[in-house]
């Protein structure tokens, strides 16, 4: 039962701060994502919260106990380091009783636990072998394993998947997924990706220049993102610039001038002229069938610059009439005999439903 | 290190009297004509070094790095031999050879045909490069195997011939290997003592004239020693900075794919490659033969007689202090150099910013100050209150303390970067506090890698002379002094079954050394 509390938590280097004004809170048995670009501040908050770094001002809290002033190694926490560090001088077995060791537990016990832990992470029968004999994937179980022995309050993952490649990336995220299911260990996992992020968490926080831009479930993270970065940085968005022209009170509905087409968005309220960014998402966009001399409401014509078949998905580059810029048109299971080819003039619907809203930068619909 | 240095500096500026500041020893030591002769010679042997080191050097490090010669691993472990023994033994072995009573001499003489003298200018210009080529070899064929395959196969592809390649990409990018070496071996040359003081007789150096001059001016004033030490470590310093500034700006970085192809030589090529490798090793270890052999034979003073006997073995061994004192002294100081360079470089890899400028200040040091240099300041500095250790053994660990840690502090602090900062986290994280996690973990992890460093410091610690010298006193002679002096004092017997005592302790963890990992051998021979 371990509820992680971060309140106000800011830390620098030389002037510039890693970590500003961050707070947040991780429900007991939550598998929780820091999630954002290299930079961003995500490893800086882990490595407060493992006590590798002091924080300059704010405060951790592991349920009703202040950790602040508890040197890393009395803190409990579990970590996986991207890199594995695994120590190279020991062999499995030793490895993952290194933490038991230290806290002196019986030596018949650290080889019942030992075990169990090395059945966990599906690596029994490997005791004897030493790390430099093992591949990557299995010295990262290791890694797990280690952390995972000494029975952690939190579980501390730092990138644990980066060095793997695609296929053990995979493999080893709903490895790690049903293990904390199981465990009901609070898990704070830092990523970069969102792929990642989005498949293994109850909850993220996506970060941006030490700060936290929003902080949901990855369905909403998804679909709702409340900050154009966010939009920009959870998958593919269209960005499409505009201003409004009018705004219907009774509907709560504004037209968007784009230049190239009139978009009807959903709104709450508005200023007139007022500047704003559309966020639509690849899959929202529809190529329509129809005749080319009137466009329809949330409809505009465009030429097909590139086309990417990807299998299940084919993915085009349109250019609206008119413009320089370049929409991206996603369509799944595409028909072949449908498929669009390159310079074909194509009429495009903007699905209403999903189109996201934003001035300076932050969602008004 | 600062202190002593300071201390030189300040007496070179002081008149005869030690009463004022002046130039007088400067003064003084340009006018007077021997002096600056002495300049000169050193300067002139340090060139000569360097050239004839680089001819010889050059040419093995492509044999060994490009070409498809059988034996080269032996080639490799030989041609870096002689650098770590210690070079007047080498000296002395040609003179058990080529001198006034040499073996070869003597029987010339009854052939009627009178040798070449191997003392004076020549005699130690020969024995520089037959024992500092090992720098050029190991930089210059470390540097060729550096460049990755595709920039020459990049170049023949473009049209180049293979003369072409070489002289367009291959050589612009060992150039900077290249003379960075020269000048370490100038450096090396000009600071020996060694050998010119064993061949050189007339031919004075600046390091043996400082020695000589502060010898017969102990009790009175260090000026004219002084001064010449600084016109020493001028030229020694400006050499560094030449090396350093040139070695800065032209120094390539460069990502090691693919290992560049060896070259498939014919059959003359190969005997002719093998032939010329296999005579430079043979040239520069014979003498450790000579040595063995030598000291087996019956002596009477400087003479040799072609007569088995045990006679020196027992002589040298009746007083066994100076072997006793090198083991005690060099094993004190390796530990002392090791302990402190760990703890010193635990605490910089940390502070990264800090880590290098510092790092490349303190590892000039024992190139920039010869040992004589080094030992005349010590004294100066510590004959005196707050702290005395003139005459006592502490002087001398201090002395190769000084020498030796910058090279053990590098090594330490490169064996520490290579230990990511994550795997002591990791042991924290597992709740082992942080000075636990040094020794469980770090130290651990470290201790390989060190070993052989901490081998190569002791032994370069036992060959050790130009410092300890001047350091020395009475009980504390060690092996080197004591052979020294069975030299000067033509004794000749007891100088070679000491000789190769000393190269018995020296090459035997060598081999050790080279056993347990080769690449470490050349790095740390290197840096040393």
């Amino acid at each position: 039962m371990v509820l992680v509390r971060i309140e106000n938590l800011t830390k620098k280097f030389g002037k510039m701060a890693a970590v500003d004004e961050v707070s947040l809170q991780i429900r007991d048995g939550e598998f929780f994502t820091l999630l954002g670009p290299s930079g961003c501040g995500k490893t800086t908050l882990l490595r407060c919260i493992a006590g590798f770094w002091k924080q300059d001002t704010g405060h951790v809290w592991f349920n009703d106990e202040l950790i602040d002033d508890i040197p890393a190694h009395k803190r409990g926490t579990g970590m996986v380091f991207q890199n594995y560090a695994v120590f190279p001088h020991l062999n499995v077995y030793d490895n993952i009783a290194y933490g038991l060791k230290a806290r002196k537990v019986a030596k018949a016990e650290i080889r019942e636990r030992v075990m169990r832990a090395l059945d966990l992470v599906r690596l029994s029968g490997l005791n004897r072998r030493m790390p430099s004999q093992l591949s990557g994937g299995q010295q990262q179980r290791i890694a797990l394993a280690r952390a995972l022995v000494i029975e952690p309050r939190v579980l501390l993952m730092d990138e644990p998947l980066s060095n793997l490649d695609a296929k053990l990336r995979v493999e080893m995220r709903s490895d790690i997924r049903k293990l904390q299911n199981e465990l009901k260990i609070t898990t704070i996992y830092v990523t970069h990706d969102q792929e990642e992020a989005l498949t293994i968490s109850d909850r993220l926080a996506v970060m941006n220049a030490g700060k936290v831009e929003q902080i949901d479930n990855p369905v909403g993270i998804y679909g709702n993102p409340k900050s154009r970065y966010v939009a920009s940085f959870i998958g593919q968005t269209n960005f499409i610039e505009g201003n409004i022209r009018s705004f219907d009170k009774s509907t709560s509905t504004a037209v968007v001038d784009t230049g190239y087409a009139q978009i009807q968005v959903p709104i709450a309220q508005s200023d007139a002229e007022r500047h704003v960014v559309l966020a639509v998402r690849p899959e929202k966009l529809k190529i329509v069938e129809g005749t080319w001399q009137v466009l329809g409401p949330n409809e505009l014509s465009g030429k097909i610059e590139s086309v990417s078949f990807l299998g299940s998905v084919a993915e085009y580059q349109i250019k609206p009439t008119g413009s320089t810029t370049l929409l991206l048109v996603r369509v799944h299971e595409p028909r072949p005999d449908a498929l669009r080819k390159m310079g074909d003039n194509v009429r495009v619907h903007v699905e209403r439903e999903g189109l996201l809203v934003y001035a300076k930068d932050v969602k008004v619909n | 290190m600062v202190y002593p240095l300071s201390s030189v500096i300040k007496a070179s500026f002081l008149n005869t009297e030690g009463t004022a500041v002046s130039l007088e020893a400067y003064a003084k030591l340009i006018a007077n004509e021997q002096y600056r002769d002495t300049i000169l010679n050193s300067i002139f042997l340090g060139l000569l070094a360097a050239a004839g080191a680089l001819t010889i050097g050059v040419p093995m490090a492509y044999v060994v790095a490009r070409c498809d010669v059988p034996g080269k691993s032996y080639i490799k472990a030989l041609g870096s031999l002689p650098i770590v023994f210690p070079s007047f033994a080498i000296g002395w072995a040609w003179i058990v050879l080529l001198g006034r009573n040499g073996l070869v001499t003597v029987w010339f003489r009854n052939l009627g045909i009178e040798s070449p003298p191997i003392y004076g200018w020549h005699g130690v210009a020969f024995v520089f490069i037959f024992t500092l080529f090992p720098v050029i070899f190991l930089m210059v064929s470390g540097a060729l195997n550096s460049i990755d395959a595709s920039l020459e196969e990049a170049a023949r592809n473009l049209g180049s011939s293979d003369f072409r390649v070489f002289y367009t990409v291959t050589l612009p990018l060992i150039t900077p290997s290249i003379v960075g070496s020269a000048l370490l071996v100038f450096i090396l040359a000009i600071e020996n003592f060694g050998v010119p003081i064993i061949l050189g007789e007339r031919f004075s150096v600046l390091s043996v004239e400082a020695y000589l001059q502060f010898m017969s001016e102990l009790g009175g004033n260090p000026a004219t020693a002084g001064a010449m030490s600084m016109i020493l470590v001028t030229i020694a310093t400006i050499t560094l900075l030449i090396q350093r500034y040139y070695v800065a700006r032209k120094e390539y970085g460069m990502s090691l794919i693919r290992l560049p192809e060896t070259k498939i030589l014919g059959r003359v090529g190969k005997i002719l490659a093998i032939g010329y490798c296999g005579l430079v090793i043979l040239i520069s270890l014979i003498p450790l033969l000579v040595i063995a052999v030598a000291s087996f034979a019956k002596a009477r003073g400087p003479v040799l007689h072609p007569e088995f006997s045990l006679a020196n073995y027992a002589k040298a061994l009746t007083n066994l202090r100076p072997i006793l004192n090198s083991y005690f002294l060099s094993t004190v100081a390796t530990i002392v150099c090791v302990l402190i360079s760990v703890f010193v470089a635990y605490v910089l890899v940390r502070r990264r910013s800090l880590l290098n400028p510092l790092l490349d200040t303190l590892f000039m040091f024992p190139y920039a100050i010869a040992g004589v240099i080094l030992g005349i300041g010590l004294i100066v500095a510590f004959n005196r209150p707050p702290l005395i250790l003139t005459g006592t053994w502490i002087i001398l660990v201090v002395s190769y303390f000084v020498r030796k840690s910058p090279a053990t502090l590098r090594s330490a602090s490169s064996i520490l970067y290579q230990i990511d900062t994550s795997i002591e986290e990791a042991s924290i994280n597992l709740g082992v506090s942080p000075l636990q996690t040094f020794f469980k973990i770090t130290l651990r992890l470290m201790a390989p890698a060190l070993i052989p460093g901490a081998i190569l410091t002791w032994v370069t610690i036992m060959g050790e002379l130009s410092s300890t010298i001047v350091l020395y006193y009475g009980p504390w002679a060690t092996m080197t002094i004591q052979i020294l002096q069975e030299i000067l004092s033509a004794d000749f017997g007891p100088a070679c079954a000491l000789s190769v005592i000393l190269v018995l302790s020296v090459l035997i963890p060598v081999m050790i050394v080279n056993k347990i990992s080769a690449p470490t051998v050349e790095q740390a021979t290197v840096s040393q």
